[in-house]
């Protein structure tokens, strides 16, 4: 195994996740201390190889999230909203609305806290209901 | 203080100051104080994707030993993410660069992401100094494991 250490913030499973998709199986992985980041590099990695390691290196945004990572943070957000839940002011919304005009708002909240039910539980995904419904 | 071969005393010897102090005084405080060291991080961000055994940054000792055995001992608050939950972490002790378990992988395998810790007693040491280090990998590329404390130490037995 080859290493290659460079000083750089970076997010983890998204630079392993493409090193491995530009290199393949001549990347073992990476390893992070928190300043730096070492590229283990299969024995049959060419001078290449290495150069491209490098230059993905330099160009990652530390910032940008995997799709896993983002989910993540949107079932950590929905649970959040899950906790101040007001039920008791839906319940007065439900109880004081006789018209279907009246309704209809009550409905899509009952639709966004599903919603949030079912993204907090991981059963579903955050574009299962449109961004009009969410906010 | 080295450690010496206990004497092997012969009938009608009379021992010298010199003999005493060698044989009784030294070895009891080799003894006591045998040749140790310790790594430790309470702070530490630490993190690994690699599927082939990778030095863990800042678990290293190094001990001169007098030919005995070793007693490694290692804790880690480590934790995993990503892949399924038959996917695992293992981890590899190595002497001077040389892996002592000879298997794929490494001495201790965990499927959780929960602290570990562990104990091990190596074969007898050639008399020198010896780098210990402990390594790690996961099992598949989806996985990422981290840690954020780790004590490693070395002593000879």
């Amino acid at each position: 195994m080859r290493e290659i250490t460079i000083e750089k913030l970076v997010n983890v499973p998204a630079l392993n996740a493409r090193l491995r998709e530009r290199l393949a199986d001549r990347i073992y992985g990476i390893s992070y201390d928190g300043k730096r980041v070492i590229i283990h590099l299969a024995d049959a990695a060419t001078k290449d190889d290495e150069a491209a390691a490098a230059a993905e290196v330099e160009a990652h945004d530390p910032t940008v999230k995997t799709e896993d990572q983002a989910r993540a943070v949107l079932i950590e957000a929905a649970k959040q909203d899950l906790l101040t839940n007001d039920f008791k002011a839906l319940k007065g919304a439900i109880e004081s609305a006789s018209t279907l005009a009246a309704i209809r708002p009550i409905l899509l909240a009952m639709l966004l806290l599903m919603w949030r039910l079912a993204l907090a539980q991981g059963l579903t995904r955050e574009t299962d209901v449109d961004a009009a419904v969410r906010t | 203080m080295a450690w010496t071969t206990p004497r092997t005393w012969v009938a009608g010897e009379v021992p010298t100051a010199a003999i005493m102090n060698a044989h009784v005084r030294d070895n009891l405080n080799a003894l006591k104080d045998p040749p140790q060291a310790v790594a430790e991080n309470f702070n530490a961000t630490l993190s690994t994707t690699s599927t082939s055994f990778a030095n863990i940054t800042g678990a290293e000792v190094t001990i001169t030993t007098t030919g005995g055995r070793a007693m490694i001992g290692f804790q880690i608050s480590q934790t995993a993410s990503g892949g399924t939950s038959s996917d695992f972490t293992c981890y590899e002790i190595t002497i001077d660069g040389t892996a002592v378990s000879g298997h794929a992988n490494g001495v201790l395998i965990t499927y959780t992401g929960a602290p570990i810790s562990f104990t091990h007693l190596t074969a007898a040491l050639s008399a020198g100094a010896h780098t210990i280090r402990i390594q790690w990998r996961v099992n598949t590329a989806v996985r990422t494991a981290s840690a954020s404390k780790f004590q490693l130490w070395a002593r000879e037995a």
